[in-house]
């Protein structure tokens, strides 16, 4: 019985890759994406105002 | 003006919609980065063959129990699962893998008292294993096999390793247990958290 043990383990591909238990990586990228964009926003409107601000000065 | 102002506050929207989106992946990662680490993996040459921290191999004269995991408990975490066969496809270099289950590589050892390393893996979803991370030192895992043994095993820590190391597949030393699931922002690494046989109910 020992031996079935120890045969088990040998039917393991040499070149075995562990599994891909991953979640959502879709979740991250949309994530990502939109907090870039939101930022991108907020800079473009403070540039913007700034801009305005130094033309009427 | 006002038109401005609309801009600027979609923009913050945005941003607090993204950083929402993002929190459960930051928690995890948080939490991955908190369970009590091995200092080397017990896997490699040496530890696999004398398996220090472990119980030596029992004696062959005890009487050899052997199952086949069909259910996966681990009351600290209130997980309780199912376990179903899981099978690595070499082509393809994929796992049998569901949304829902946890699964036993059948390359691997059954759960038993004698020898080698019985690997089950699931996905890092909250209906699988997002809470493993939260895992304590000596936590018990109770292992449900098809004949009606009940194998518990106590955590003895966890590390992070490489898609590509099979050294997990390789070892031969005294009984223990191995659950995997992925960790890193990108899920691109893998999680081991290894357990010690205790006893069989």
């Amino acid at each position: 019985m020992y031996q079935g043990v120890l045969g088990a383990a040998i039917t393991v591909p040499a070149a075995v890759v562990l599994p891909n238990t991953g979640d959502n990586t879709l979740l991250t990228v949309t994530a990502i994406v939109t907090v870039a964009v939101g930022a991108a926003i907020i800079v473009t409107s403070v540039a913007r105002t700034v801009v305005k601000k130094a033309h009427k000065a | 003006m006002k038109k401005q102002r609309l801009f600027l506050l979609s923009g913050v929207g945005l941003m607090i919609i993204g950083l929402l989106l993002a929190l459960p992946t930051i928690m995890q990662y948080r939490d991955s980065k908190g369970v009590p680490t091995l200092t080397q993996s017990p896997f490699t040459p040496q530890t696999a063959q004398a398996a220090p921290s472990a119980t030596p191999p029992q004696e062959p004269t005890e009487t050899y129990v052997e199952g086949k995991p069909t259910r996966i408990q681990i009351p600290s975490l209130n997980i309780d699962l199912p376990v179903v066969d899981g099978y690595y496809n070499e082509q393809s270099q994929k796992w049998t893998l569901s949304n829902n289950k946890v699964h036993y590589a059948v390359a691997t050892p059954q759960a038993n008292n004698r020898a080698g390393n019985t690997f089950l893996y699931g996905h890092n979803r909250k209906e699988v294993f997002k809470t493993l991370a939260k895992v304590q030192l000596g936590a018990e895992v109770l292992v449900t096999t098809d004949n009606g043994h009940v194998f518990v095993y106590t955590f003895k820590g966890a590390y992070e390793t490489d898609p590509t190391d099979g050294s997990v597949f390789k070892y031969q030393g005294a009984p223990m247990l191995t659950i995997q699931t992925c960790s890193g922002v990108w899920y691109e690494n893998r999680q081991l958290f290894t357990f010690d046989l205790k006893e069989i109910r």
